[in-house]
């Protein structure tokens, strides 16, 4: 490795060092964004994606609406907090904190509860709003077990590989902080590029294209990418933190109390049994002025148990607050019962620092604006993965037109490598998606370890696509992928038909929105992935 | 605008300016962080969220500093100097400042 790979940086003047740096830290990372653009962008969906891929909860939800419209009596609030505590003193005595969800915020719905498991999973069960029994323990209609929607979530920040996972996305994200502020600098006619698109001209096209998605779109990527950073800053920038605290459990137990304002409550030691809890739920109604979302019990059966009591947002608050998540919350002492602290709906736990960093993850994973916002950041997401597919492709096809031998000896290899990890990174990493889909359809319901088998069969289609395409040339192992792409995204209704029994027009007469927007999107992935072979054969014919 | 006379061979020079931007730069961001945990007037949570918070802007403009046409000792040393200046102020000042 000598020649301009290794020259450029140092030569010229500030915008070529630049252009140096946007090339090659852009191309080494572009695959790996990709990914995370990707399935980032379809997490924005997680909910319909999880509801298209658990078909048995459809006619449970159905039941319940019709429930619902039928005004059939539930147990008021006294009586769901008493089973909810009957059920955790019953099952799971030990746990250090219960979480009691009586109702929705009109009184109705199902009644919740949660707690930390023995690995500190946080799990929960459903309670039937009528007998007080759960709901979901009996074996016989058992929903498939799948991750659903969050598989993307997971996926696009920690790559189901926990701390290293979160690392790896990490660096990324920083190399495209790099990347965007490089490629503006390099960038000298940005304005005036962006009214700019040269089609059917080959390179200059491609130019063209990763420019106009890059420009047009620039702050949402800016801002995609420094809040994903910062939710999990504390992780990757723990000096100033390990500075005032120290390190360990305790000492980041000590900073997050400090953060909320909030001392954690210790426990006693002395036995005490849980108070009937609806007292507390009204008095904490009263003080707060929203309807009770949740009752929370910090070492439940202590003397020093301490009980919250959390409000219900307003649909409208969650439209129009970017920091969404703080609601209204009363604590008392369970043993004397006085109030400990009230946080008003709205007002956020401690100061500006913390409300940025509520801001930012709001901003990232826009629990704002509804569903219109949702659609915003889904097309925006696109764009943002359309930059790095288009960057890496980029790089290549300038290449093809002119050897620029930045590897010596090796440049032909290294050009080789690009070519077939472009294929497997874009088309690749797209059929793994629908992949998955299919497997959520085709795996069998009742099979051991099933959500595993499905993630088994996304990473095994990506695998096998990066063996194709170093197997298949370049042009081959594209029309193949995208053909395959084409072919797995236009034939799941078919699949689902098949499986299910359902299909286009009953979602749509049953308004089932969200399954019908699931298999429509991924129709029109499948036109796209058409169009562009379409592309690509007639290319090949000239 | 480098320096020419370099004896080491230009792979190992680029290496050393990859080096210095990821390492040299997240030292730099993480004694920023470490300052403005310090410095911030709020409670010392406040400050060194905030600190963290700032800290990635910091480490972007470092990597592009480090991937200015300057010779390879200014690249370093325009990011250790002003990572062991504030990451000094930041210990000297945090019993005073932060720690609220």
């Amino acid at each position: 490795m000598s020649t301009p790979a290794t020259k450029a940086p140092s030569q010229g003047g500030f915008r070529q060092a630049q252009a140096w740096l946007h090339t090659w830290c852009g191309l080494w990372f572009s695959w790996l964004l990709f990914a995370v653009f990707l399935t980032g962008t379809l997490a924005v969906f997680d909910e319909p994606i999880t509801h298209w891929m658990t078909p048995e909860h459809h006619a449970e939800e159905a039941a319940a609406a019709a429930k619902k419209e039928k005004g059939e009596p539930t147990a008021d609030r006294a009586q769901r907090l008493a089973w909810g505590m009957a059920y955790m003193a019953r099952h799971h005595p030990g746990a250090p904190m219960w979480e009691l969800w009586p109702s929705d915020a009109q009184g109705g719905g199902e009644l919740r509860v949660f707690w930390f498991d023995a690995n500190r999973e946080y799990v929960g069960v459903t309670l039937d709003p009528v007998t007080g029994k759960p709901l979901n323990d009996g074996a016989g209609h058992a929903a498939r077990a799948t991750q659903g929607g969050h598989h993307f979530v997971d996926f696009h920040y920690e790559l189901h590989a926990g701390t290293v996972g979160l690392w790896i996305i990490g660096i990324a994200t920083m190399a495209m902080l790099v990347a965007l502020v490089s490629g503006v600098i390099t960038h000298k006619r940005i304005f005036k590029d962006f009214f700019t698109f040269r089609p059917k001209k080959g390179q200059r096209s491609w130019l063209d294209a990763h420019n106009a998605v890059a420009v047009l779109t620039l702050p949402f990527q800016f801002m995609i990418a420094y809040t994903g950073l910062v939710i999990s800053g504390t992780s990757f920038m723990p000096a100033p933190k390990v500075l005032h605290y120290g390190t360990g459990p305790a000492a980041q137990m000590r900073f997050v109390s400090e953060l909320s304002g909030s001392e954690n409550p210790v426990a006693t030691g002395r036995a005490m049994p849980v108070p009937v809890l609806e007292p507390f739920a009204a008095r904490g109604q009263e003080r707060m002025g929203q309807p009770v979302r949740a009752v929370v019990i910090d070492h439940p059966g202590d003397a020093g148990a301490r009980i919250g009591v959390y409000g219900w947002n307003g649909d409208d608050d969650a439209l129009r607050r970017l920091s969404a998540a703080t609601s209204g919350m009363v604590q008392f002492s369970a043993a004397t019962g006085e109030v400990q602290r009230v946080r008003l709906p709205g007002a956020a736990d401690g100061g500006a620092a913390m409300t940025a960093q509520s801001a930012m993850g709001g901003l990232h994973m826009v629990t704002f604006g509804g569903w219109p916002m949702k659609w915003l950041y889904f097309l925006c997401g696109l764009a943002g993965t359309a930059m790095m597919g288009s960057g890496a492709v980029l790089f290549i096809v300038k290449r093809r037109q002119k050897h620029l031998g930045e590897f010596g000896g090796a440049t032909a290899r290294v050009y080789r490598l690009v070519e077939a990890l472009n294929v497997a990174a874009i088309a690749g990493l797209a059929i793994a998606c629908v992949g998955y889909l299919w497997a959520n359809r085709l795996v069998p319901v009742g099979i051991g370890h099933r959500a595993d088998r499905e993630l088994q069969v996304f990473f095994a289609l990506w695998a096998l696509a990066l063996v194709h395409a170093f197997v298949r040339q370049p042009a081959r192992a594209w029309r193949e992928q995208l053909g395959a792409l084409a072919a797995l995204c236009l034939l799941l209704p078919v699949v689902n038909f098949l499986t299910t029994g359902d299909h286009l027009l009953a979602q749509l007469l049953r308004s089932d929105w969200e399954s019908l927007g699931v298999e429509l999107g991924v129709m029109a992935f499948g036109l796209a992935a058409l169009g562009a072979l379409r592309h690509l054969l007639r290319k090949g014919a000239r | 605008m480098y320096t020419r006379s370099s004896s080491f061979s230009p792979a190992l020079r680029l290496l050393s300016r990859v080096a210095a931007a990821v390492f040299g730069g997240y030292a730099l961001a993480s004694a920023a962080a470490v300052f403005l945990a310090a410095v911030l007037p709020s409670g010392r949570a406040e400050a060194a969220l905030g600190g963290m918070q700032f800290s990635f802007a910091v480490y972007t403009v470092a990597v592009i500093w480090a991937f200015a046409p300057v010779s390879l000792p200014r690249a370093w040393a325009g990011l250790v100097l002003p990572a062991v200046v504030l990451a000094g102020l930041g210990l000297a000042l945090r019993g005073a400042g932060g720690g609220a």
